[in-house]
């Protein structure tokens, strides 16, 4: 009996680890997205798996315009720059958007290291703003740099556009927020919330759970 | 059936270049909306000589009664609909699965070319219809054929999803469409409107392909004397 669960326990090993027919899932809804590890089944999601979450909401800073803006930490670090070289970016109000109209406002995201996988999951809360960072209905086309992408009206109502990767081999590296509308030279593509989301490596835990079936055992 | 060419839709609300989109890789895109759906091409970078087109099936006005699948259009445009081990009903307004809870299956016949010229977006107004008849807000998720998919809410008032494939290479030969965070019994997937998109050089016409046919029958014919 004792052999035989620590035998599933290596076949759940050995599952963790193999890659499944996997790629990105889009989601309208923040709340689905949130849930969204418990129902994906891919090669670095098991029932059960805990993934991390980290939100940026833009807070801390008021009024400034540079040329890259920067945030995070570890796995869930992010920089935001202009899609124009030499542009700039602005954080107003809770947003960061693009500082000229018509630009695209591009964020990079940490690559995987060490035991960490990367970003596998990322949201945001996307709008239009004005210059003083007040929100603007408006259709953006929002891109992931593998070439998965969403374009729509974001609104109020429906400001929320997320994505999972459930491929271990392909963490989101970078986020851009493309303007469609064209709403005039004082309204400027960005975000306001962003949801960044990671899980943990297939290794650690499928050790994990070797160690775990391993203490068991000796406990016994 | 109605036709739309990408390049004739430029509204003055709308950035009518896709310059600033930059470096950033092609693959799939996926819509919400009709209008965005059909105005999107305009914004791809796909090859200069390429032109859009896209044609609507009102498969939800099918004959009403039983069908174990449904299949139209042709050439570029062909497509198929079952419902796994489930068959189909056509009620008028709506074409669903019998079976509570089942998936739908769309198979498209026309795929890209070696030129890429063929299908490259396909879009839809779905709808979630309880046992009684009534519909009711929920969300589905679309899987394609590459394994990328699109969770979304479905509702009376937004009942379109739908998807380009902005990678010219990229061939999507199907798409699944499931209840979501739903569960049986009591609730049906179902679909009133079709909507498939080509891209690749010009759109064969019916005519022209009528032609073709016909000119392809008479040489095989003279050659068979």
């Amino acid at each position: 009996m004792k052999h035989s669960a620590f035998i599933a326990s290596l076949a759940t090993v050995a599952s963790v680890v193999a890659t499944a027919d996997a790629a990105i899932t889009a989601y309208a809804r923040h709340s689905t997205w949130a849930a969204a590890p418990a129902n994906l089944a891919g090669s670095v999601f098991t029932p059960g798996t805990a993934a991390s979450f980290a939100t940026e909401t833009f807070a801390g800073a008021a009024g400034s315009s540079t040329t890259s803006y920067s945030g995070g930490s570890a796995w869930s670090s992010w920089t935001a720059t202009s899609s124009v070289a030499g542009g700039s970016v602005t954080v107003n109000n809770g947003a960061i958007f693009a500082s000229a109209a018509g630009s695209s406002l591009v964020i990079n995201f940490a690559a995987p290291s060490g035991s960490s996988m990367g970003v596998m999951g990322v949201g945001g809360d996307f709008r239009f703003f004005d210059q003083y960072g007040m929100p603007v209905d408006g259709r953006i086309w929002v891109r992931l740099g593998n070439g998965t992408s969403v374009m729509r009206n974001f609104t109020a109502a429906e400001p929320f556009v997320g994505f999972w990767s459930d491929d271990a081999s392909s963490p989101i590296l970078s986020l851009r927020i493309q303007p469609i509308s064209n709403l005039g030279a004082t309204t400027f593509v960005g975000l306001d919330s962003l949801y960044l989301a990671t899980v943990p490596a297939p290794g650690s835990v499928a050790l994990l759970a070797a160690v775990g079936m391993i203490g068991s055992r000796r406990r016994r | 059936m109605r036709h739309f060419i990408a390049g004739a839709f430029v509204s003055t609300g709308i950035i009518a270049t896709a310059a600033s989109a930059g470096a950033a890789s092609e693959g799939i895109a996926f819509f919400d909306d009709l209008k965005i759906w059909e105005a999107a091409p305009a914004f791809f970078s796909y090859p200069e000589s390429w032109v859009t087109d896209n044609v609507e099936f009102a498969v939800g006005q099918t004959a009403v009664g039983y069908y174990p699948g449904l299949s139209g259009g042709a050439d570029w445009n062909a497509w198929a609909i079952s419902a796994g081990n489930a068959g189909l009903i056509a009620n008028g307004s709506l074409l669903y699965a019998t079976a509570s809870g089942a998936s739908l299956r769309l198979d498209f016949g026309g795929k890209p070319g070696t030129d890429g010229s063929g299908l490259h977006g396909v879009g839809g107004n779905f709808r979630l219809r309880n046992e009684d008849g009534t519909f009711f807000k929920g969300e589905i998720r679309i899987e394609l054929s590459n394994g990328e998919a699109i969770v979304e809410e479905i509702s009376k008032s937004n009942p379109f999803v739908g998807f380009w494939a902005t990678d010219p290479t990229l061939t999507i030969t199907s798409m699944t469409l499931s209840p979501y965070g739903l569960t049986p019994p009591d609730f049906s997937i179902g679909i009133t409107d079709l909507y498939l998109g080509y891209a690749g050089v010009a759109v064969p016409a019916p005519g022209a392909l009528a032609l073709l046919g016909a000119a392809g029958l008479i040489g095989f014919s003279r050659r068979r004397r």
